[in-house]
């Protein structure tokens, strides 16, 4: 496949998830997203603005990650792969359209939420920024657990990225030694992790390096997965 | 001699309960309509996704035109429609077909997906919302995504099965006039009647052998004589098979009276008699 037909079809995959969005409940969970960011902006003791950014644009990867790779949609694409469409392309095409989709929801949420706490909309488009950098690599890795473990698996990974994957691996010095804490170190370290994705906006180049990495990898296990489901 | 469009030779496949397909031959060229009939689990799916490139032969070869069927390059050409599609719900008819016809068309898919609209008949339902179309609706898309983009050989699974006489009919017309442009069609069925209006040939698959190959006319046309006896014997005459009633005879070289006239002469006393079109399963063991 040329260069060009893999970037066509890769945007082709741009027009299910704008009829996802606008004809099923996916819509309506990206908009409680947003309305959900907007409150917790409102509460008394204040909020982090990187921060909550961060927790809208991992959920809403995730949550449209779910959608977009579900079984279904899943089925459809083994009948796409009919036409002369490549796995890959359909695979990069559905990871472009999970983080527009963040990208979008997480704008529109750290500038309203800015605005709620009195910061200018500047403040909320470079937290929107950063948090869409991580949304990079969680976009990739939640949609092959989307395919792989479906909705479960899914979960669970959201469940490790706002609970656990925010500690530096420097924290782990307080568990006490043994196996517990080096799987908790290795995890860090090599798992899609928000700490290191925090330094993304910054041009760290390692953490550049490990979100190409994952973001790679997601998508090839991705195509794979669609690859073999055969119509 | 015109060149095969869609070529199996030999073609076994063996799934996780044995043998599926066991060195088919099959051989459609284009403007042909050949049609593969068999009982359920005879293999039919599988030696349409075998012929359409979606899965590898494990022993003999498939190929579409000089192409191996597995090849991308034949993808362009091959148009599939499963027995069940999967559709994106949220689509309507014609978002669908253009969403697919980008993989297809360089700019503007919209000439292309007219033609497959007008293919399938489903112009007047280009707007319906996938969720809500009916049945028949379903059936033309699939129709209309395979034909997509111009494609020069179709493979149908059970396209025209369990459908009411007169969409049957017209999505026969339809194939038929997908054939009389040129396109090679490969199409399966459960039963001899889905396929007889548009079939120029039948293959019939049992066990995953193809056991006759004859025009669906001459298929059709093959009788059986059952009688129905006071008392059937405990072993049949020459010529016929025992039933739960009586006797079957196949009405192949005899006509219904010499067969009667058999029963009297062995002293049958019969209560009835009837005769019917052969099922699939009589025809397979010819």
């Amino acid at each position: 496949m040329t260069t060009p037909a893999f970037f066509r079809h890769s945007l082709a995959e741009w027009k299910p998830v704008t009829a996802q969005v606008r004809r099923t409940r996916l819509g309506l969970w990206l908009a409680a997203i947003v309305v959900g960011a907007l409150v917790v902006a409102g509460a008394p003791e204040g909020v982090f603005l990187p921060t909550l950014a961060l927790a809208v644009a991992l959920t809403a990867a995730v949550t449209a990650a779910g959608a977009l790779a579900g079984r279904e949609s899943g089925r459809v694409a083994a009948l796409t792969l009919r036409h002369p469409a490549s796995p890959v392309a359909l695979a990069a095409g559905r990871w472009l359209g999970v983080v527009g989709l963040a990208a979008l929801v997480t704008l529109l949420a750290s500038v309203g939420a800015a605005w709620r706490i009195d910061l200018g909309w500047a403040d909320g488009a470079r937290a929107a920024l950063g948090a869409t950098c991580a949304a990079l690599p969680i976009s990739a890795c939640a949609l092959a657990a989307a395919r792989l473990g479906g909705g479960v698996l899914e979960w669970l990974f959201l469940a490790f990225l706002l609970l656990v994957s925010t500690l530096l691996p420097e924290a782990t010095a307080s568990v006490p030694d043994g196996p517990l804490r080096e799987a908790t170190l290795a995890m860090l370290v090599t798992l899609p992790a928000v700490w290191r994705y925090r330094l993304l906006v910054a041009g760290d180049p390692v953490a550049w390096v490990h979100a190409a990495s994952w973001t790679a990898a997601g998508i090839l296990v991705t195509a794979e997965s669609l690859r073999r489901r055969a119509p | 001699m015109i060149p095969a469009a869609i070529s199996l030779a030999r073609a076994s496949w063996v799934g996780r309960t044995g043998r599926v397909l066991d060195g088919v031959d099959v051989e459609v060229v284009p403007g042909e309509v050949v049609a593969i009939v068999g009982p359920p689990s005879s293999g039919k799916t599988t030696l349409l996704r075998v012929a359409a490139g979606i899965t590898r032969p494990h022993a003999g070869t498939a190929r579409v035109g000089s192409w191996d069927a597995t090849d991308p390059a034949a993808r362009r050409i091959v148009g599939y429609a499963p027995q069940d599609p999967a559709w994106l719900a949220a689509f309507t008819v014609r978002e669908l077909l253009l969403y697919w016809g980008r993989f297809h068309v360089r700019g503007d898919p919209a000439a292309a997906v007219r033609d497959a609209l007008a293919v399938a008949g489903l112009e007047p339902h280009a707007d319906d919302a996938i969720r809500t179309s009916d049945a028949g609706v379903r059936r033309r898309l699939a129709l209309a995504q395979a034909v997509l983009g111009g494609r020069r050989v179709l493979v149908l699974d059970e396209l025209l099965t369990g459908l009411d006489p007169a969409l049957r009919q017209e999505l026969a017309w339809r194939i038929e006039s997908r054939a009389a442009a040129g396109v090679a069609v490969l199409l399966s069925a459960g039963a001899l009647e889905a396929v007889e209006r548009v079939a120029t040939r039948v293959l019939l698959l049992s066990r995953g052998r193809v056991v006759r190959a004859d025009a669906p006319s001459t298929l059709m046309a093959e009788r059986v004589l059952e009688v129905v006896l006071d008392r059937p014997p405990l072993a049949p005459p020459a010529g016929f098979r025992l039933t739960p009633f009586g006797l079957a005879a196949d009405l192949k070289k005899v006509t219904p009276e010499a067969v009667l006239a058999a029963c009297r002469a062995h002293r049958l006393a019969v209560r009835a008699s009837h005769v019917r079109r052969k099922s699939l399963e009589e025809l397979a063991v010819g």
